[in-house]
């Protein structure tokens, strides 16, 4: 279930900013006038194609990359110094340095973020044990399964308890019962008024997680808003009905998708003539005595409408 | 500063905690012990077989020119060793039994008895030919090949002795045999004139090239090191992270300074265990301060200067084999000093000894081993430690620029013109 928004984002002033934003590689337009608001206690979905400029974006929000023109505004400021002890980043080509014992790592990590070095093993403990790894700190991180790796990373980008998580596939990888450690983990965040930016490909994880949402191709914008919003607008009047009966030639209908005749079990999705609403075909399924289970909206999942709007975009 | 030191701790736990560098730092000295241990004892031992084996050699004097000679050789096993441990005389002097044979038949079979370890025929027409023959058993050809004491050179004095008898005194024979003792003077600047002794003349260089020794160990190690793990972490992506917590500077900065800890433990360990006692047992080593201080200029300037580099080399590489490779280029150029340490201590105030004191990265080296042997004047010395100061800065700071840029530029291997306009960009 998504997490509630706290506080309302709109409330408080955002904690990344990146206004107008460009940056090229040469002749690659990598991102081109790209603005986005990231507020407190929201989980923000970045998705794109390969290429899209997602990474970029990233990279240019933590000073690993300067714009070519923009600005990039971390908590209120310039995104250097004391701001980016803040920042918890977690790229996507990920690695750590594999003769490095796990809770070393992480306290050298928490004391790069300004904390003292009491202060970040003690976190860095903590983690662990919430992650489960606590049995594995004295472990080099080669040692530990491609999964356990994983969680170190995650661990790595919330020491130093960070306002702001930037976090590219944070879930790859991951077994179910450590996706959802891991989801709980950052909504633990967002109740605390952090934000988190996840750039994914695991397009669920956006509808279960994420409040906003932005999707790049080539560097430009695409879609963005709320994600429930984003879904709804991209729906196309179809209508999602399960019973027994013929549903297909109810007065209205154009065409539909599986089997007319309602057996029951799978839903049958219904298009509508132009002009005609939803409350007129459940009209007539009252009338024509159809037995109904359920009767509702065709609502998009972001994934058709992310291959719908990339598709559209390259043609 | 509290992030550069958090990533030099880091970095020196990380390089003193890895098996190479305890090898390196334990397994050294013990291997360089065990070393001129062996080699010494294997020479000594070596020579004493060669001799012991001919402790009895078989003699066929058809010429009839040897009838009235010793019996007997006595040979003075290596005169220095001997001088030192004057006391062992069982060392120091050999004698080999020479025994007649009426003919080479009789010899061959005392040899096959293994009588004898060797026949010399001389033939009746020696004394115009000057041809003998050495006679030995199967299997000892490798030795005669080897260059170890063959009886003919064993004989040579007694061959001589046996020819002059009679003909002149003793005295002349015995010049004739052994014709010259060279006794090595040496004058002083100031007119005093003393023996001259290979330890006092090697003495100054000891502290130096231990110096240069240590200088190479932990470039050669710690800094080679470093600069695959920086690739490492650079190929994995772990400089990114690293890199939104502290700027390329602070990174650079503390990588520097961690290594640069390590490399400084190693002199220090070494120091305890190697100078410091030999400090003790050999006063007449000479140690001094001005030795020390040139030599830790040296070490820290050097160790900084090639830190730096290669670094920057690090973060050049995409790959670690790429790395290394690169590293070997930089580091082969800080030992060429000792690849032409010949020509450089024998000629220490000639055109090329002076030439790679200039030269940064050769200057280190070269600046340790001319101080060695008094050839160093202070203003050379002063204009050397200024360059590579001066250069080392410079390094640290265009290596800082390609280093910020270098490490998150991955894919293919970056060429001059890149580098160039890291340099630029940086």
């Amino acid at each position: 279930m998504k997490p509630a928004l706290t506080p309302e984002p709109s409330a408080r002033a955002p904690l990344l900013e990146l206004r107008r934003v460009s940056k090229r590689f040469g002749s690659l337009v990598a991102v081109e006038e790209l603005s986005l608001a990231l507020q407190p206690g929201e989980i923000f979905g970045l998705l794109g194609p390969n290429g899209a400029g997602k990474t970029t974006l990233l990279r240019m929000s933590v000073d690993l990359l300067r714009p070519d023109s923009g600005e990039v505004l971390l908590l209120g400021g310039a995104p250097c110094g004391e701001a980016l002890e803040r920042i918890g980043y977690l790229p996507e080509e990920r690695g750590l340095p594999t003769r490095a014992r796990v809770l070393n790592l992480l306290t050298y990590l928490g004391e790069l973020k300004g904390m003292t070095r009491e202060d970040s093993r003690q976190q860095a403990r903590s983690l662990l044990r919430r992650m489960e790894l606590d049995v594995r700190e004295r472990s080099r991180v080669g040692e530990l399964s491609k999964g356990n790796q994983q969680k170190v990373q995650l661990a790595s980008a919330l020491m130093g308890n960070p306002q702001v998580l930037l976090i590219d596939e944070p879930f790859n990888g991951l077994d179910p019962v450590n996706r959802s450690l891991a989801i709980e983990l950052l909504k633990e965040r967002v109740a605390a008024g952090k934000a988190v930016l996840i750039s994914t490909h695991q397009l669920q994880h956006v509808e279960q997680l994420c409040h906003r949402l932005l999707l790049l191709n080539r560097g430009r914008v695409l879609l963005e808003g709320e994600v429930d919003a984003v879904r709804r607008s991209h729906a196309d009047g179809s209508i999602l009905v399960s019973g027994t009966g013929d549903f297909g030639s109810l007065p209205g209908v154009e065409r539909w998708t599986a089997a007319a005749q309602g057996n029951g079990q799978a839903p049958i999705r219904l298009f509508l003539r132009s002009g005609v609403t939803p409350d007129a075909i459940l009209q007539q399924v009252v009338e024509r005595r159809l037995s109904l289970r359920s009767f509702a909206p065709h609502v998009p999942t972001l994934e058709e409408i992310f291959v719908r709007a990339v598709e559209r975009a390259r043609a | 500063m509290r992030k550069i030191l958090a990533v030099a701790r880091y970095e020196f736990i990380g390089a003193i905690t890895r098996l190479g560098y305890l090898l390196t730092l334990i397994g050294m000295p013990l291997f360089v012990g065990c070393l001129i241990a062996v080699t010494s004892l294997a020479t000594v031992r070596s020579a004493t077989e060669s001799l012991a084996k001919k402790r009895s050699i078989g003699i066929v004097d058809e010429s009839g020119l040897f009838a009235s000679a010793p019996d007997s050789i006595e040979t003075e096993l290596m005169p220095d060793l001997g001088r030192i441990r004057s006391a062992d005389i069982a060392l120091r002097v050999r004698r080999t039994e020479l025994r007649r044979f009426g003919s080479l038949k009789e010899a061959h079979l005392a040899l096959q008895r293994g009588e004898v370890a060797s026949i010399i025929r001389i033939p009746t027409d020696y004394l115009t030919s000057g041809k003998l023959q050495e006679y030995v058993g199967p299997k000892r050809e490798f030795e005669l090949a080897s260059g170890q004491i063959s009886a003919g050179s064993l004989l040579r004095p007694w061959l001589v002795r046996g020819l002059l008898k009679g003909r002149v005194d003793a005295e002349t024979g015995d010049r004739a045999a052994e014709p010259a003792k060279i006794e090595r003077l040496v004058i002083d600047p100031t007119g005093a004139v003393a023996p001259a002794d290979l330890i006092r003349e090697v003495r100054p260089l000891i502290v130096p090239i231990g110096f240069a020794m240590l200088l190479l160990l932990s470039v050669f190690t710690s800094a080679s090191y470093l600069a695959t793990a920086l690739a490492e972490e650079k190929q994995n992506r772990a400089l990114e992270l690293l890199l939104t917590s502290l700027t390329a500077d602070q990174l650079f900065w503390g990588k520097l300074l961690g290594l640069w800890a390590a490399a400084l433990l190693q002199f220090v360990f070494y120091l305890g265990l190697v100078a410091v006692p030999a400090a003790f047992a050999f006063a007449a080593l000479g140690l001094n301060i001005a030795q020390a201080m040139v030599g830790i200029c040296y070490f820290v300037l050097g160790f900084f200067f090639f830190g730096a580099v290669l670094l920057t080399v690090g973060a050049i590489g995409n790959t670690q084999k790429y790395t290394q490779q690169l590293s070997a280029v930089c580091t082969l150029t800080g030992v060429l000093p000792m690849m032409v340490l010949t020509p450089l201590l024998s000629q220490p105030r000639g055109a090329l000894a002076r030439t790679l004191t200039y030269i940064p990265f050769t200057a280190p080296i070269t600046g340790l081993l001319r101080f060695g042997a008094d050839a160093l004047p202070w203003w050379e010395f002063v204009i050397s430690v200024l360059v590579l100061t001066i250069s080392s800065g410079l390094v640290i700071r265009f290596c800082g620029r390609i280093f910020r840029v270098a490490l998150l530029a991955t894919g293919t291997t970056p060429k001059l013109g890149q580098l160039w306009q890291w340099l630029r960009t940086g």
